[in-house]
C-alpha cells in the first residue's frame, strides 16, 4: 500500500501540477488541443492516489517488488518517452528553420542583383 | 551543346582565401563557368571582402554548417535552371584547373556524378594525414560490402553533378556527413558515380572543419548512417 504520508505528499504535488497547466492554458501559452494530454495525466495521478489497490494488484503482476518503485518507474517512462517526443518536434523544426534560412538567403542574392 | 554550370562555393570565416579562389575561377577561360559563394553565417570579414568585391554570394543570415549551405548552392542551381553543379571549397584547397575533367563525363552523358578524387591516380601530392586516410579507407570499404561498387575518396567535397541529382539534393540532402552519405545513396541507387584523379592543395589558412579526434567520431557516424541508409529511401534514377 502507499504509505499515508506519500499518498499526501503526492497529492500535494499534483494540486501543483494541475495550477501550473491551468495557468498556461489560461494564458495561452499552450493550446487547448494539446493541453488534454496534460490533463489526463493529472487525472491519472488523483486515480492513483486515490485507488492505490490497482497499483498494488498491477506492481504484484508486472513483478515490481514495491508500488513506489512502480510509479517512480512509471514516471521515468513517460519522461522518456515526452522528452523523445520533444527530440522528435525539435528536429522538424530545425529543418523548417534551416529551409526558411536558405531561402532568405536565396532571396536577399536576388533582390541585390535587381538593385 | 554549352551547358549551364554552377560552381558551389561554400564558406565559412574564409577571408583570407575567398578572394584567391574566386580570382581562379575568373581567370579560368577553358569552359564558361557561374559560381555563387554561400556564406555561412562568417564571424570575420568575409562577407565585407564578398561585397567590396562584386562577388555573385548568398548571404545566410546566420551559421547552418556545411550541409545546409551546400544544399543552398544546390537549391540556388535547381531555381536558376543549371544543368551542372560543382561543389568547391572556399579554402583554396581545390584546383580549378582540373574542373573539367570533373565536368565532362557529365557533358558527354557518361556519369551522373563525377567525384574528384586525391586517391584514384598520382595527381595529387596531398593525400591528407595517416588517420584520416585510415578513416577514409574504412568507409571506402564498408560502400564497397554494402553496393559492390568501388570509391576511393568518399569524402571528397570537390564533385560535380547532373541535373537529376541538383534536383534530388535541392529537395533532399543531410546535413551532417553529406559527402560520404550522399555517394552512397547514389550508388545504392543505380546512379552513374564516377571518380576522377584531381590535384589537391593542402590548406592555406584558416581552420579545417575536422580535427584529429573528430574524425573517429566522423568515421564512427558515417558508418553508422550507411548501415542505416540501406534501410532509407533516396531519390531515384530516372
Amino acid at each position: 500500500m502507499l504509505s499515508i504520508k506519500l499518498q499526501i505528499f503526492l497529492a500535494i504535488v499534483t494540486v501543483f501540477y494541475f495550477i501550473i497547466v491551468l495557468r498556461a492554458v489560461r494564458k495561452e501559452k499552450m493550446p487547448i488541443k494539446s493541453s488534454v494530454l496534460w490533463f489526463l495525466f493529472g487525472i491519472l495521478m488523483i486515480l492513483f492516489i486515490l485507488f492505490p489497490k490497482v497499483l498494488v494488484d498491477f506492481s504484484s503482476i508486472v513483478g515490481i517488488k514495491t508500488i513506489s518503485n512502480l510509479v517512480l518507474f512509471a514516471g521515468v517512462m513517460c519522461l522518456l518517452i515526452l522528452s523523445f517526443d520533444l527530440y522528435r518536434i525539435y528536429n522538424i523544426e530545425k529543418k523548417k528553420n534551416i529551409a526558411l534560412a536558405q531561402e532568405v538567403g536565396i532571396i536577399k542574392n536576388e533582390l541585390s542583383k535587381k538593385k | 551543346m554549352n551547358k549551364k554550370i554552377l560552381i558551389i562555393i561554400p564558406c565559412y570565416n574564409e577571408e583570407e582565401n575567398i578572394l584567391k579562389t574566386i580570382k581562379n575561377i575568373n581567370e579560368y577561360k577553358k569552359i564558361p563557368l557561374d559560381y555563387v559563394v554561400i556564406n555561412d553565417g562568417s564571424t570575420d570579414d568575409t562577407l565585407k571582402v564578398l561585397k567590396e568585391n562584386d562577388i555573385n554570394f548568398i548571404d545566410l543570415p546566420f551559421n547552418l554548417g556545411i550541409g545546409a549551405a551546400v544544399q543552398t548552392g544546390y537549391k540556388y542551381a535547381y531555381y536558376n535552371g543549371y544543368d551542372i553543379a560543382v561543389q568547391f571549397d572556399g579554402d583554396g584547397q581545390h584546383d580549378i584547373n582540373y574542373i573539367d575533367k570533373i565536368v565532362h563525363p557529365i557533358m558527354d552523358g557518361k556519369a551522373d556524378m563525377v567525384i574528384g578524387s586525391r586517391f584514384v591516380d598520382d595527381t595529387s601530392s596531398f593525400k591528407s594525414t595517416k588517420a584520416r586516410q585510415f578513416g577514409i579507407n574504412v568507409i571506402s570499404g564498408l560502400i564497397k560490402l554494402c553496393s559492390g561498387k568501388i570509391l576511393k575518396d568518399v569524402t571528397s567535397g570537390y564533385r560535380a553533378v547532373n541535373k537529376d541529382i541538383i534536383e534530388i539534393f535541392a529537395n533532399n540532402y543531410p546535413f551532417d556527413f553529406p559527402e560520404p552519405i550522399t555517394n552512397y545513396a547514389l550508388l545504392k541507387n543505380n546512379f552513374k558515380v564516377d571518380e576522377v584523379g584531381v590535384n589537391m592543395y593542402e590548406r592555406v589558412g584558416g581552420q579545417s572543419s575536422i580535427n584529429y579526434l573528430k574524425s573517429i567520431y566522423y568515421m564512427f557516424n558515417v558508418c553508422l548512417s550507411i548501415m542505416i541508409l540501406n534501410y532509407k529511401k533516396f531519390g531515384r534514377r530516372k
